[in-house]
């Protein structure tokens, strides 16, 4: 069964019980946790990855998975993702092979991991990524190409294979993205059956306020300051 | 890969959630179903079915409220 979810990467300076709670208020099954952000789970210790997964646990919600760079020490990921029992995604702008060989290790040695694929090369990257018997993740922009096609490919003969979404454009930014293929996107997955994880994260900074409102945040500018922003976009009311 | 299936249309941009709601429906043979999630009482939804689909579809609430709603909707007629 699918799961929703919501990435660290929607409030990066949020602690984690304020992207658990964020997580209740809207419904929403799944974590994803981004190495670098505000939650506090971190790659030198494993025992934050223990506590993390408790408390999320507690309430209802899982950390599905946590994102972080290819080059890290593949040791202490492993450590963090048995902790939280969560898929690790390994991202980066290198070759996707390099990043696969990694995600293998990190297979072999019993850890679930999968591969972050993303933009115009996308379907070939996840070609390479399922050629080594690995997992796919799919990070989907709306914002930046129609979802449809890439869709068909990745859920085509790869479907089983796709592990988690992560939606750079969800939330409060859905309603910008008409006829992008968000609605098809979700039409397959539906019919496909597709059993992975699918979180919501920001297509742009440029929408942090409208995602501050949507997660219920508040405040915390002080004065002036950000909040008078004219690059940030406000979609409050839409 | 599995089995439920889980139309989540709290993504999708608002004119665009009716129609992919019934071209998923479309998509399914008689028997099968698929559990629509949403964050607010589709209401409405099913007012449109009972009207478009009459004796066609099967509704059963799974959750109500107050942040999400899931209904299972079926196809009992071709």
């Amino acid at each position: 069964m699918m799961r929703l979810g919501l990435s660290s990467a929607a409030a990066r300076d949020a602690g984690l019980g304020e992207l658990i709670a964020a997580c209740v208020r809207r419904g929403l099954a799944v974590l994803e946790l981004r190495a670098g952000d505000g939650h506090g789970v971190e790659l030198e210790d494993a025992l934050s990855g223990v506590l993390a997964a408790e408390q999320a646990r507690a309430v209802g919600v899982e950390i599905a998975v946590y994102r972080a760079s290819a080059e890290e020490d593949t040791l202490r990921l492993a450590r963090l993702g048995e902790a939280l029992g969560a898929t690790l995604l390994l991202d980066g702008a290198g070759d996707v092979t390099h990043r696969a060989l990694r995600a293998r290790r990190l297979v072999e040695a019993g850890v679930d991991a999968a591969v972050v694929v993303r933009g115009a090369g996308a379907r070939h990257d996840a070609r390479v990524v399922t050629s080594l018997g690995l997992a796919v993740a799919w990070d989907a922009a709306p914002g930046e190409r129609p979802l449809a096609d890439d869709a068909d490919a990745l859920l085509g003969a790869r479907g089983a294979r796709l592990r988690h979404i992560c939606l750079r454009g969800g939330g409060p930014e859905a309603v910008l993205h008409e006829g992008r293929g968000v609605g098809a996107l979700m039409g397959r997955l539906a019919l496909a059956g597709y059993a992975g994880s699918l979180t919501l994260a920001p297509g742009s900074r440029r929408y942090e306020v409208a995602w501050q409102i949507w997660l219920g945040r508040r405040g915390g500018w002080g004065c002036g300051g950000k909040a008078h922003d004219r690059t940030l976009v406000n979609l409050a009311g839409t | 890969m599995t089995n439920t299936r889980m139309l989540d249309v709290r993504v999708i941009p608002p004119r665009e959630k009716h129609p992919t709601i019934f071209q998923t429906f479309a998509s399914l043979a008689p028997g099968e179903s698929f559990v629509l999630v949403n964050d607010h009482d589709p209401r409405p939804l099913r007012y449109q079915f009972e009207y478009e689909q009459a004796g066609q579809f099967g509704w059963e609430c799974l959750e109500q409220g107050p942040a999400v709603w899931r209904v299972a909707i079926s196809r009992t007629a071709p």
